[in-house]
């Protein structure tokens, strides 16, 4: 996918000036439409397909975020939506308000979560659904450590006390190493942010530029590599305390 | 205007509020009684007659085969999930496996729900004579950790009852409504709600009038009702020692021992120590015993920590450490047993309060609930979650999460599904609740047939499913041909678990097991990895042969053919191994071809862009 938007000449982000455009209020037919509501009549206005988590929390798509502030939008947001306070309303606006709120809730516990967030904005900009997670090829060495010495632990008499806390010793010093390196990776991942967001301030056209793109992709690897072990991490965790 | 009501059903007591201004009341009955023991006892006169509260608590003794008390322990259990209960219980339990439970009253059936309705149906009478006027809607309270077939049943139950049921709400949740409203409050609160038979941890960040849940975690099984069965137990195997009788075999006996038992612990809350006395079987010997404070606590503390276990899993879910939280309100009956108190006040380092009778906050929280639903408060908003993660089953009984838990609800996912042969008209999803890696593992809740599929090639249709948990925490599936547009047929065959699937249960199990999930996760995982990677070099092989010389060539070759044998062999370590192999085999043409591809793609660019 080459853009997200489809009109130019915004320097926020591109979707908002398309809205009016193309959809009438659907309970009154005015054309004067924001992404929330109906300017005319205030009903409330059933989000676009394509609206991602970004658009519907009202942010750029910058990565630094400011979390008071998502979380300030966000809770102004639910007292618009939230089916609660549409219990005695038309059906219509019920099934609205569900599924705008549901989307916001998505979109708030994504942004709100700088991994997530980032993640989910490769996805958007790539296009795909997953994300494949890798093993560092660095840390190859001390994964398959891991792995030797879990299944050994399996496998050990309990009495063995000794055998047990060779294992244990094994398992955490390979802990003490992948916490560094997920902190390194982190460190780099939000060197990463600071560089996307500059070239995302400075975007001219409407598609992202082959800088942002390579931002991306380095961002993508580290994920990759930082959700594979995180889950190493985990199993050692799990390993250490059975 | 009618009245919208909010109604705590509890295990041991159940209540009906209302709001009355802007200050939520409890209702009380004839005799200034707000408390109304959820028991059902049937007449022998007729099927639809029944007593409950304090005339049907009269007859546990004299008719206990008649009387069901605690029937929330059952709402929405398989026969199955009340195997261990059911030698404590003086009931006839009906149904097999997964088939939701019965209970067998003279020649007359009756299902938990049915029996729940009874209880509803006497708090809505109560309530339109306080208040003068008919009660139609009601918000009713749930344990934040019931998992979707207890929320259908209680649905369910309200509607047997004649009430539209609003919102189906989490009681802590519901009680940190009734403590807002007390004062403008902000910050971190952690609500541990220990009630008759279910204990619920609630961890909420309170803002500007906003609730929004963190997380939440509990244990359906364990309240007071299991304190008193712990003396219980102890009575009848002192019983059994001294006069070899098993009173486990005299219904009326048990019923007496557990409503000593019941009285016993009430007042060791007060008193160092209390005598408990039971009239045996015989009529005429009479058991006598000292029960000291200190040696009910000694029974009750394996409960104990199995509530800490939770406080500390919903703490680290909300990412937050217990210093993090400003206040701990205590809710539910069974707090007042003093070791409580003490415990998770050392374990938040915080002296918790319950300056609200935490008896009656849930069902004031609820009439809360019930203002806002109906338009009257508009300045708060609860926001809350859903306690179990949602998945559907996969390849090799694996479990695909589709939304997590503690993520805020209303929520959806959406998954699209296709057809595996020529012409399948229908297509089946096993939809499961729980933590656990695999599906046998899980709590089953119910298989989905899409159905009316237009015959054509596999794979060609496009079907869209919607998985959405509503604010009521209850799952809505809808399914849409993405093709034609056209909605598809959607039929619900809800399934009621497995034998030892409680949902807590998965949780605390999950930990439990994490060792075996770990072995199998890791064969199915490192195989279908094995698979995706095979298939992909064999491609790249096919497309990208000119990029290899013949050496390269053949260690490429003979490295998947060992790891194909690996795979026939089924030992994880040796699939690893051969897939390390295969990776390094592969490394120097991976790189080329990604070279030549990303080559291709600039050039596509620059083309594009000029």
């Amino acid at each position: 996918m080459e853009t997200v938007s489809k009109k130019n000449g915004s320097e926020r982000g591109p979707f908002f000036e398309k809205i009016p455009a193309e959809r009438p209020c659907w309970s009154c037919q005015s054309e004067k439409v924001d992404l929330y509501n109906c300017v005319s009549c205030k009903t409330i206005q059933e989000f676009l397909s394509d609206t991602d988590y970004f658009a519907s929390l009202n942010q750029g798509y910058t990565l630094n975020i400011n979390l008071d502030q998502l979380e300030k939008q966000y809770y102004e947001l639910s007292r618009r939506f939230h089916p609660d306070f549409f219990q005695q309303r038309p059906k219509a606006e019920q099934e609205i308000s569900l599924e705008n709120t549901a989307l916001l809730n998505k979109a708030y516990q994504t942004l709100k979560d700088p991994l997530k967030r980032a993640a989910y904005l490769i996805q958007l900009v790539e296009g795909e659904n997953q994300m494949k997670t890798q093993a560092p090829a660095s840390l190859f060495e001390d994964i398959f450590e891991v792995q030797e010495a879990v299944e050994e632990m399996q496998a050990l008499d309990p009495s063995d006390q000794v055998g047990r806390r060779k294992r244990e010793d094994t398992l955490k010093s390979a802990l003490e190493k992948m916490q560094r390196y997920q902190k390194d990776e982190q460190d780099k991942l939000l060197a990463l942010f600071t560089k996307w967001d500059q070239l995302e301030v400075g975007r001219k056209s409407q598609a992202f530029s082959a800088a942002q793109k390579n931002c991306l992709m380095e961002m993508k690897q580290i994920l990759s590599h930082t959700g594979y072990l995180e889950r190493v991490i985990q199993d050692i965790k799990t390993a250490l305390k059975s | 205007m009618p009245q919208v009501v909010g109604i705590d059903l509890g295990t041991t007591n159940s209540l009906v509020a209302y709001m009355d201004g802007k200050t939520p009341r409890a209702i009380p009955d004839e005799n200034g009684q707000v408390a109304l023991p959820s028991i059902v006892a049937f007449l022998k006169e007729g099927p639809q007659k029944t007593l409950t509260g304090e005339q049907a608590k009269a007859r546990l003794m004299t008719h206990p085969k008649e009387t069901v008390y605690s029937v929330k322990r059952f709402m929405g259990k398989g026969r199955e999930d009340l195997e261990a209960d059911l030698q404590h219980l003086p009931f006839v339990f009906l149904g097999k496996g997964k088939e939701g439970v019965q209970i067998q009253i003279g020649d007359q059936q009756h299902s938990p729900p049915e029996i729940s309705a009874h209880i509803l149906s006497a708090l809505k009478a109560r309530a339109e004579k306080a208040l003068n006027t008919s009660v139609t809607q009601a918000v009713i309270t749930v344990p934040a950790y019931f998992n979707d077939s207890q929320r259908q049943a209680t649905k369910d139950a309200g509607k047997l009852a004649g009430l539209e049921v609003l919102r189906i709400l989490n009681e802590p949740t519901a009680a940190s409504l009734a403590y807002g409203l007390q004062k403008e409050k902000k910050g971190i609160i952690a609500v541990y709600d220990l009630g008759g038979g279910t204990f619920d941890i609630s961890i909420l960040k309170i803002n500007n009038g906003i609730f929004q849940v963190l997380s939440t975690n509990g244990d359906t099984h364990l309240g007071g009702d299991d304190f008193d069965q712990k003396l219980v137990q102890l009575i009848r195997k002192e019983i059994l020692e001294k006069y070899k009788v098993e009173i486990q075999d005299f219904p009326e006996t048990m019923q007496e021992a557990r409503l000593a038992s019941e009285k016993v612990k009430c007042a060791l809350s007060s008193e160092e120590s209390v005598d408990i006395t039971l009239t045996l079987p015989d009529k005429k010997t009479q058991y006598i015993r000292r029960v000291s404070r200190s040696e009910f606590e000694k029974l009750i503390t394996p409960l104990i920590s199995r509530t800490i276990d939770s406080c500390t899993q919903a703490l680290a879910d909300a990412k937050l450490t217990p210093t993090d939280v400003n206040e701990v309100v205590l809710v539910g009956g069974s707090i007042r047993v003093p070791l409580f108190k003490e415990t998770v006040g050392d374990f938040f380092q915080r002296q918790p309060h319950s300056e609200l009778n935490p008896d009656e906050v849930v069902a004031l929280g609820a009439a809360v609930q019930a203002q806002i639903l109906s338009g009257a408060i508009t300045d708060m908003l609860l926001l809350d979650v859903t306690p179990l993660s949602l998945g559907i089953e996969t390849m090799g009984g694996v479990v695909s999460r589709l939304i997590q838990r503690n993520a805020t609800i209303p929520t959806t996912a959406k998954e699209t599904y296709s057809t595996q042969v020529d012409g399948q008209r229908s297509v089946s999803i096993h939809v499961v609740q729980g933590e656990r890696e695999l599906v046998e593992d899980c709590r089953s809740l119910a298989k989905f047939n899409l159905t009316g599929i237009d015959p054509m090639p596999a794979g060609m249709p496009r079907i869209e499913v919607t998985f959405l948990i509503d604010a009521n925490g209850i799952l809505n599936v809808t399914a849409k041909d993405l093709k034609s547009g056209k909605e598809t047929t959607v039929e619900v065959k809800p399934t009621y678990g497995l034998s030892d699937a409680d949902a807590e249960k998965m949780i605390s199990a999950s930990m439990e097991h994490a060792k075996e999930d770990l072995e199998k996760r890791q064969w199915i995982e490192s195989k279908n990895e094995a698979e995706t990677v095979l298939h992909h070099t064999e491609k790249a092989l096919a497309q990208g042969a000119s990029l290899l010389d013949d050496a390269e060539k053949e260690k490429i070759e003979k490295a998947i053919a060992e790891l194909k044998n690996a795979i026939s062999s089924e030992m994880h370590k040796a699939v690893r191994e051969k897939l390390t192999a295969l990776d390094q085999a592969t490394q120097r043409f991976a790189a080329d071809l990604m070279s030549q591809s990303v080559q291709e793609a600039l050039q596509n660019k620059k083309l594009k862009d000029l």
